[in-house]
């Protein structure tokens, strides 16, 4: 038997009154957790995060995901922490390298990821803990940082991933993976690499809520489903490592020209390079019923929590609402 | 203000039509910053409290529905069925 639960992506790029409004219907809906990402560019995650949380009984809510290099993991901890006590016991913490491009505008170096994730969630766990921090790691140096508060419960924390060595580190010390990828290959994939962490940390899978973190687009006519997917499977096309695009048969050439049209905005150009291929392999995407069966087949292999990002659906409140009813009550348990 | 009577006369079953109708409006228009604060807050008050088919409720979104989409609200109100408060709401924003 396959149990799911289901979260949802929201990025706070609308006035906060909609991101607030669609994170309560997605409450009414049966989603379990609201994931909010976390780009300097758009609204602030934890603002977001809070209305969410005061105007929400029942959801579980965290930054999906937040990163080490822009925000130091002690003021993530420290947010966090903040934001359980305007929502106790519902509080996820996602984190993970960032947007390579976006952390670039800034001046920000990706620099030894792996180390920068294992020594942030250490950080995180230790200051959420209430014990305090002291670590000499090869990313941060923290010599007796501690709150002047108290952490009610532990809050689990989630490690985005997409390589190899990530996706290991996740399975190693994550309470959860966030797979960054929506077909049942790659996911496959992934989760080998989670399994080999888990095994290498002395845990069993059933420690780590394998989130998939999915492209997804819904609607009732899939030729609609597909022109909402369109432009974020561009950016996914746009900024996918070659090996992978060759496993889904898609030459690094179309990738590279629809690299190139959305630097120069010419958008129209770009978006309507996307090929039915790239929207199978980096979406979910189509009628209710497409939707639904792809998700159950990615329940069969191991995932434990479906994630619907961006961009849901021509129609965002419809396709949470579909969601609802018609997707969640049949795969919540099967 | 005179779309407020004609919404008080609104069939109590088709409220919640109504209601659903302006909030997919109001969620998917493009012009979401010209909702001011105060409208706003109003609309997740009754949101939260589930209030939104009341007539406090429909009064909000209706100000907010005529706010964000002038031309599209009367419009999409009269081909859903709802011609008389169509008409006064499109009075009131003066098309």
């Amino acid at each position: 038997m396959v149990e799911l639960r289901f979260g949802i992506e929201f990025v706070p790029m609308n006035p906060y009154w909609k991101t607030l409004l669609f994170a309560m219907e997605s409450e009414k809906s049966g989603f379990d957790n609201v994931w909010i990402t976390d780009h300097y560019n758009n609204r602030n995650v934890y603002v977001s995060l809070t209305l969410v949380g005061t105007h929400t009984e029942r959801i579980k809510l965290g930054p999906g995901v937040t990163n080490p290099y822009m925000i130091h993991p002690v003021m993530t901890a420290q947010s966090v922490a903040s934001l359980n006590e305007v929502a106790p016991g519902r509080v996820i913490c996602g984190i993970g390298v960032g947007d390579k491009t976006t952390l670039e505008t800034v001046g920000i170096e990706q620099r030894v990821p792996l180390a920068a994730i294992r020594d942030s969630v250490q950080i995180i766990r230790d200051m959420t803990s209430g014990k305090g921090t002291q670590l000499e790691g090869k990313a941060f140096r923290v010599s007796g940082a501690r709150f002047f508060f108290k952490v009610g419960n532990p809050i689990p924390v989630y490690i985005g991933a997409q390589g190899p060595k990530m996706l290991s580190l996740a399975g190693e010390i994550g309470d959860g993976v966030l797979i960054n990828a929506s077909h049942k290959r790659d996911i496959e994939n992934a989760l080998r690499f989670v399994r080999e962490g888990a095994t290498r940390g002395g845990r069993t899978m059933d420690k780590v809520d394998v989130a998939v973190y999915t492209s997804f687009s819904m609607a009732e006519d899939p030729a609609k489903a597909v022109k909402a997917a369109t432009p974020v499977v561009a950016y996914i096309v746009a900024g996918a490592p070659h090996p992978l695009l060759e496993s889904h048969d898609i030459s690094a050439q179309a990738a590279e020209s629809i690299k190139n049209g959305i630097a120069q905005g010419k958008w129209k150009e770009a978006f309507g390079q996307v090929t039915p291929e790239m929207i199978e392999a980096f979406s979910i995407c189509g009628t209710p019923g497409t939707c639904l069966e792809r998700i159950e087949e990615l329940g069969r292999i191991g995932m434990t929590q479906f994630v619907a990002g961006s961009p849901l659906g021509p129609k965002i409140r419809e396709s949470i609402r579909t969601f609802g009813e018609r997707i969640i009550p049949r795969l919540k348990h099967y | 203000m005179r779309y407020v009577e004609a919404m008080g006369k609104v069939d109590r079953s088709k409220r919640e039509k109504l209601s659903d109708i302006l909030l997919d409006l109001i969620l998917d228009s493009g012009n979401a910053d010209k909702l001011t604060p105060e409208l706003a807050r109003s609309l997740i008050d009754a949101a939260r409290g589930n209030m939104l088919s009341s007539e406090n409720g429909l009064e909000i979104l209706l100000e907010a529905g005529a706010l964000l989409e002038p031309d599209k609200s009367p419009a999409t109100l009269e081909t859903q069925g709802f011609p008389e408060l169509a008409s006064e709401l499109k009075k009131t924003i003066g098309k």
